[in-house]
């Protein structure tokens, strides 16, 4: 319709924006994947340095968003929720931005045997975003699937859970030095984080979502 | 002709605080440019007058009998009252002034023509307003809630319909705004013979009234709506919407009956009617006393206003 073009131009930006979000955490993604294969190379930094322009490319997306939000596109209480949302969504990046940061900066190292668990750790995290991203994309579109979708965020947040308890154990048990020990806590705690936001994110969308359903 | 001007003043005054009432909420939460509002409003306003106008200038015309000088009294005295309760900031209805005016310059002038069983019509009206408008937003709220729902459409489409259904609902208030608000404005010069020699006066007189309310909402209703407005929004959009449908309704039923209603009044109403649904407390018991004084204070002072400038005037 003629009339509601900013409504129609608020979808197509935050479906960028989700894709620049997806984005960010491939580059993420593959950077840890070569850090465990080769450790900390050129090819890692570049990586690190593509998240970072992900990043960036995020936040200006959603600034243009929250600008369209104050320029008078959809209903008063929407806006609130969409610029919530994006908020609790914009730390998810960020968190994936400063984890490889702190691995370069610090150059860190992961012991062989426990790189099998740090990629489960990685992958099931990732697997949380992708499926706050598809939750997200159903607001849009099949309102009725957001729900679900919340759920099994918070089912694989559980499961994330498990795999730094179970970490974080192994590694105080390794007979480490105690300085490594507590590095590589924090490296756990930090990409745990990817899905305790994630189900954050998602616990606002479920929230919006009941709210149009009442 | 020139005694019209008082009642292009008046219309003028109407104008600017009414548009309030019709697209304040979609305005103040910049859901609708004020630029269109206005436009739309005055378009409506317009329409309505000339379409359906002639109920209430009619009644206001049949109160009492008036002369060009004593019709020019009552819209002076009304306007006057208006502006004066509203600097002071108490309640003030438009067309409880034009009526209480009215009604001053009958006992001063011709008691005996006093239409007083034409007086109780309007009265009652006036009092079936906020109760009328309340009963409408009470039974659409649930109903329309249930039909939204039903529909299970997605955020954005949802922000598309109720925007859509805000600004159709708001054209249909000014309409309605328009056809009930003519006769405060102008009622009482019908039958006067100011407009003598033209051909339809009474059409020309609902052109007058529609154009001075319009001319009030394209040229000073910016404040009145987005302070009004404000308020509004924090009852959502679903919420605002059901309120200037019963509001819109309302008046247009009163329009029908003719006899001209406070869309204020009307809104206030609406907006109770949706919290005893949703079960929350949406008005307080301040807001309904001065509604209870406006009923009262207003046609009392503009009554006792015109009652002593046209007892002061007959005697010139």
């Amino acid at each position: 319709m003629f009339f509601w073009k900013k409504e129609r131009q608020i979808e197509r930006v935050i479906e960028d924006y989700l894709k620049r979000t997806e984005s960010c955490l491939c580059s993420f993604g593959e950077a840890c994947e070569l850090y465990f294969r080769d450790g900390l190379s050129g090819k890692f930094e570049s990586l690190v340095n593509m998240t970072h322009e992900h990043e960036r490319q995020a936040d200006d997306l959603r600034r243009d968003i929250e600008q369209m939000m104050y320029d008078k596109a959809l209903i008063p209480e929407s806006r609130g929720d969409i610029l919530g949302m994006l908020e609790a969504i914009d730390l998810i990046p960020n968190r994936c931005e400063s984890i490889l940061f702190q691995v370069l900066t610090q150059s860190m190292s992961v012991p062989r045997e426990f790189v099998s668990q740090f990629r489960e750790l990685i992958r099931i995290n990732m697997e949380a975003f992708r499926l706050l991203c598809t939750a997200m994309r159903n607001l849009f579109g099949k309102v009725d699937l957001v729900i679900k979708d919340a759920s099994r965020v918070t089912e694989i947040e559980g499961q994330s859970d498990v795999i730094e308890r179970l970490l974080i154990k192994a590694i105080f048990d390794s007979g480490m030095d105690k300085a490594d020990m507590i590095l590589l806590k924090e490296l756990v705690l930090e990409i745990g984080g990817i899905s305790d936001r994630s189900e954050n994110a998602s616990d606002r969308l479920r929230n919006i979502a009941v709210k149009r359903q009442s | 002709m020139y005694h019209l001007s008082s009642s292009v003043v008046l219309g003028w005054s109407l104008g600017s605080n009414d548009a309030a009432n019709v697209f304040g909420t979609a305005v103040a939460s910049r859901m609708i440019r004020y630029r269109t509002a206005i436009i739309l409003a005055a378009l409506f306003i317009m329409i309505g007058a000339m379409v359906q106008g002639f109920g209430g200038i009619r009644t206001l015309g049949g109160l009492t009998e008036q002369t060009s000088r004593s019709a020019t009294i009552v819209a002076l005295m009304a306007g006057i009252t208006v502006m004066l309760m509203t600097a002071l900031k108490l309640p003030v209805s438009t067309s409880q002034a034009v009526v209480g005016a009215i009604l001053g310059v009958g006992l001063a002038v011709a008691p005996q023509q006093v239409q007083w069983s034409r007086l109780v019509k309007v009265v009652t009206c006036w009092v079936g307003t906020p109760i009328g408008s309340a009963i409408i937003a009470a039974v659409l709220y649930p109903l329309l809630g249930r039909l939204l729902d039903r529909m299970r459409i997605n955020f954005v489409s949802r922000s598309i319909l109720l925007k859509s259904v805000l600004l159709i609902s708001g054209c249909y208030g000014a309409y309605a705004l328009g056809a009930n608000s003519a006769g405060n404005v102008v009622g009482m010069f019908h039958g006067t013979g100011v407009l003598e020699g033209f051909a339809n006066a009474e059409a020309l007189l609902a052109l007058i009234g529609g154009a001075s309310i319009a001319m009030g909402v394209l040229t000073y209703s910016r404040n009145v709506m987005f302070t009004v407005g404000s308020r509004l929004v924090q009852l959502g959009a679903f919420s605002a919407w059901i309120a200037v449908l019963s509001m819109a309704v309302t008046v247009h039923v009163y329009a029908f009956i003719g006899v001209p209603v406070s869309t204020s009044q009307a809104m206030v109403g609406a907006v109770l009617g949706i919290g005893l649904v949703k079960g929350s407390r949406t008005i307080n018991r301040k807001t309904l006393v001065r509604i209870v004084l406006g009923w009262l204070a207003t046609p009392a002072i503009a009554g006792a206003a015109s009652y002593a400038v046209a007892s002061l005037s007959s005697r010139l």
